[in-house]
């Protein structure tokens, strides 16, 4: 890395002043001249090319699922602590975990963008995306293929009520801060995993912008749907889901972060189209892999059981 | 103060490391590796086919840890 020119500095001047993935486009800027793998380009006139939309869209797609999927499993505690103790302490436990997050975001994420330089931020975080992508996606193929069991919101739901109900009675007046401290807890912890992919994913795509508006809608339909049913999710998809942002965190990760160490990816974008498509097609077949060492397994099983209670042989 | 910066510790690893260590290692591990290939004039066509082979080693032989 130390004998190549610095590729970050017109970027990171870019970056400076685009922290959110917004450029004006005006004067002085030569047309597409800070085309940058990952992040793709403006033509003059507003027009984004294909490239940026493309990132842009699998940017705020990639937030969405993730954060869905962290919402669900915090709409499951808030569910709890509002039904067996008190809704508005819930809610303002809720609101102040909402904005302990947007703060840590908007600090965190604009810090990355405007201080560190471009290639540092692509290795470090690219190295963390491909860390946590890994972990999500390996989960998920383990789920799919029955080797472990799968989020259950209804149990979790009826765990965090029984645990509430040994709590001391709410007061009659007031706040109580039982349901104001699980709330707040349950959220933040849920959403400081969406923050950590919405800041590390938008800054490093220099689509922070992106990622915020993919969470943000997330949470809001999320909610929306809770507030309807006025139950857990237990209907959402979250292995697939979960599966889909594991190929995609992992995807990335190993395009930043490969950047990050000096690999000029063939092709540049569409490196991180094949990427995606090599590892998505790789997790299919570790599913199937894991689903027929389960049911060998399980069969061993039975029939080794069988065999020591002396049953009947075909 | 001890308190606060031991339970900040543990949020961080296991939010990043939890029980598969493999899946952090692993990831280290192959972008030191990459990087010593870019270093040493390896195509770069041939560093990412690596880097991906290795990481998809990594997440192979965790679900296969996982599954014993």
């Amino acid at each position: 890395m130390g004998r190549r020119t610095d590729p970050g500095a017109s970027k990171r001047t870019e970056r400076a002043r685009f922290p959110m993935g917004i450029n004006n486009g005006g004067p002085g800027r030569a047309e597409a001249s800070h085309s940058e793998p990952g992040t793709g380009s403006r033509l003059a006139g507003g027009r984004y090319d294909c490239r940026v939309s493309s990132v842009a869209i699998i940017t705020i797609l990639s937030a969405f699922l993730a954060s869905a999927v962290e919402f669900v499993e915090a709409v499951t505690i808030v569910l709890a602590v509002g039904v067996t103790r008190q809704w508005r302490s819930a809610l303002i436990g809720v609101a102040a975990a909402i904005v302990t997050l947007a703060v840590l975001i908007v600090v965190f994420g604009s810090a990355l963008a405007l201080f560190v330089p471009i290639g540092v931020l692509r290795l470090i975080v690219g190295g963390f995306l491909v860390i946590y992508g890994l972990q999500w996606l390996t989960k998920a193929v383990l789920r799919a293929g029955g080797a472990k069991a799968k989020h259950d919101e209804t149990a979790i739901f009826a765990a965090n009520v029984a645990g509430l109900t040994d709590e001391p009675p709410v007061p009659a007046q007031g706040m109580d801060w039982i349901s104001f401290t699980v709330a707040f807890k349950g959220v933040l912890l849920e959403g400081l995993e969406v923050a950590f992919i919405v800041v590390t994913f938008g800054a490093s795509a220099n689509l922070l912008g992106p990622a915020i508006l993919g969470a943000t809608l997330a949470g809001l339909l999320v909610v929306a749907i809770a507030v309807i049913v006025h139950r857990p999710l237990e209907r959402v998809p979250e292995n697939a889901m979960k599966f889909v942002v594991g190929v995609m965190l992992t995807g990335f990760g190993t395009f930043w972060s490969g950047e990050g160490v000096g690999i000029d990816w063939p092709g540049e974008d569409l490196a991180i189209l094949l990427l995606l498509a090599g590892y998505l097609g790789v997790a299919l077949v570790g599913v199937w892999v894991v689903r027929n060492f389960a049911r060998r397994s399980a069969g061993s099983t039975l029939a080794g059981e069988a065999g020591e209670a002396g049953g009947p042989r075909p | 103060m001890i308190r606060f910066v031991r339970a900040f510790l543990h949020f961080w690893s296991d939010f990043l490391i939890g029980d598969r260590l493999e899946l952090f290692i692993g990831p280290i591990a192959a972008l030191g590796g990459a990087a010593l290939l870019v270093r040493a004039g390896v195509a770069g066509e041939l560093v990412g086919a690596a880097l991906f082979i290795a990481i998809i080693a990594i997440g192979g032989l965790s679900i296969g840890r996982a599954t014993r």
